[in-house]
């Protein structure tokens, strides 16, 4: 699975056979190590509900918690992401775009305006539910986002397809299974290959004195050396540090049937049935 | 009342699996699934002494009274005994609101109500409400963000006293889009369905159970049941007795 951007919008679409929720608790603990701002907003689920579901809330993470609190129309949604979203360069996780869509006054040309307005200040990372929307809505709505996982089941498997468009126009998109840990880890196997599983570890170490140390060991480990000898020990050239450097290539004639010896250096004698043009030799492929 | 039923609910876990729970009851035709209702009630009043509330919006609180007094569950409180249960009639609750000419929207009136009807009890505990049809706003008018916004409250009030809450809907999720919403907001979510042909006779039909909170992919059980005339018995899939 490709990694999220955290740029521009993410839109996470599941549906009824394979759940999104906990994709986006892997996202916002990814998001909540990269970025020191973090806000969630929360539609579906209280507060509570949701710091349970992630079993803590990382103390980056700020929630706005319109579950216990609805506002009446859209513009109050509107305003209240706006300046939850604003303070600094930081990530918006909206857990439902659908329930945006339903309050009085939405509909899917404003939700897509909102979702321009708030990416330019933030990543905006937005989970839909693909079946309550008509498939015209879900089309626009994924062509308004930067990243688009669609997620769905197979087999008692979770397949998350990916598309992801780079800022110099390059659509990369992939076909994953996955799985989510207890601990938010997330397990990917590619579907094509059927190769072994990776985890995509989005939380590092704790600390980097959890990491071995690195410990630079001198050669001479119980040799026990005199000051003179060591000093002798450290001066002498070894044979290929020598034959590494560029000495003796320069006016060399690689043309000629002598041997030559050019230390570690791969030198390219042409041959006369080589045809050495300077045309591209992938022109004739019409990419 | 159904062990099979709570076993399945529970689904490997060991704790109160239904506090603080949403379930959702999806009876396709020709099936009723009126029967689980009565099972959750039947926890709450033995088993959990707690409250319930049911909002009737289909039938009379007459006639769920006595339809659960024949699967032997009293509803209604004898003479000296603590009032735990209470019912809410839709029908004349709205009619009343429009011969009033009223105001305020449906989904008001009818919180309101609920409201007073869960200060009323004698007793406090956790809350089971009950409504046996969740999409009737939707049906008298009311915007889907309204009867959303009705369903959360109801939760928010249950989940205050560690209760449950328990909807009933008709319609499946590809034919209605709250349907479709109450799939991904529910905990567990309770299918009952007529079963094909090449079963045996002793079997009515059969509910799929849905265990959905907090997972990537829901986990599905599959239960037969067979209706008596005063009992419900579940039968794993393949092992009704045939009858010859």
């Amino acid at each position: 699975m490709q990694e999220p951007l955290f740029e521009g919008v993410t839109l996470i679409e599941d549906g009824a056979e394979c759940s999104g929720q906990s994709l986006v608790g892997c996202f916002v603990k990814k998001a909540a190590v990269r970025f020191t701002n973090v806000v969630v907003a929360l539609f579906d689920n209280s507060k509570e509900s949701f710091e349970q579901h992630l079993s803590s809330l990382p103390t980056s993470v700020t929630v706005l918690d319109f579950y216990r609190e609805p506002l009446p129309s859209f513009a109050d949604y509107e305003a209240a992401l706006s300046r939850g979203g604003s303070l600094q360069k930081g990530v918006l996780f909206i857990e439902s775009l659908t329930a945006l869509q339903w309050v009085h006054g939405g509909g899917v040309d404003r939700t897509c305006s909102l979702l321009h307005h708030l990416a330019k200040s933030n990543a905006v990372v937005a989970l839909l539910h693909g079946e309550l929307l008509s498939p015209l809505e879900v089309k626009r709505l994924a062509y308004v986002a930067d990243s688009y996982y669609k997620l769905s089941a197979d087999n008692e498997t979770a397949i998350a397809s990916c598309l992801i468009r780079r800022g110099n126009g390059k659509l990369v998109s992939s076909t994953e299974s996955f799985s989510v840990t207890p601990d938010f880890r997330l397990i990917v196997q590619e579907r094509a290959s059927g190769g072994k599983p990776r985890v995509e570890d989005f939380i590092p170490p704790k600390s980097t004195a959890a990491a071995a140390p690195v410990i630079n060991v001198p050669f001479d480990m119980g040799l026990k050396l005199s000051a003179n000898e060591r000093l002798a020990k450290q001066s002498i050239k070894l044979p290929y540090t020598a034959a590494q450097s560029e000495e003796g290539l320069v006016g060399l004639n690689a043309t000629g049937s002598k041997k030559m010896k050019a230390g570690g250096q791969i030198i390219y004698v042409p041959d006369v049935a080589d045809d050495l043009d300077d045309s591209d030799p992938d022109d004739d492929l019409m990419i | 009342m159904f062990v099979e039923l709570n076993q399945t609910l529970r689904d490997g876990s060991s704790s109160d699996s239904l506090s603080e729970r949403t379930v959702t009851i999806e009876d396709q035709a020709p099936t009723n699934a009126s029967f689980l209702f009565y099972h959750f009630a039947s926890l709450f009043l033995k088993n959990s002494k707690g409250n319930v509330l049911f909002i009737a919006c289909d039938q009379t609180e007459a006639h769920y009274t006595s339809v659960a007094s024949r699967l032997g569950l009293m509803l209604q409180a004898r003479q000296g005994q603590p009032k735990r249960f209470a019912c809410l009639e839709l029908h004349s609750l709205f009619s009343d609101a429009v011969w009033n000419s009223e105001a305020t929207a449906l989904n008001d009136c009818l919180l309101k109500e609920v409201d007073r009807l869960c200060h009323s009890f004698d007793s406090e505990g956790p809350l089971l409400i009950i409504w046996d049809n969740a999409e009737i706003l939707l049906d008298l008018g009311a915007s889907l963000d309204a009867t959303r916004q009705t369903l959360l409250s109801l939760q928010k009030a249950v989940y205050s006293t560690a209760g449950t809450l328990v909807l009933g809907v008709h319609s499946s999720p590809r034919d209605s889009a709250l349907s479709a919403f109450l799939t991904h907001w529910t905990d567990y979510l309770l299918i009952t369905r007529a079963i094909g042909t090449g079963f045996s006779k002793d079997v009515t039909g059969e509910v799929e159970i849905q265990v959905r909170r907090g997972r990537t992919l829901p986990t599905h059980h599959l239960l037969h049941y067979r209706l008596g005339d005063r009992s419900v018995k579940f039968i794993a899939p393949g092992l009704a007795a045939p009858i010859m």
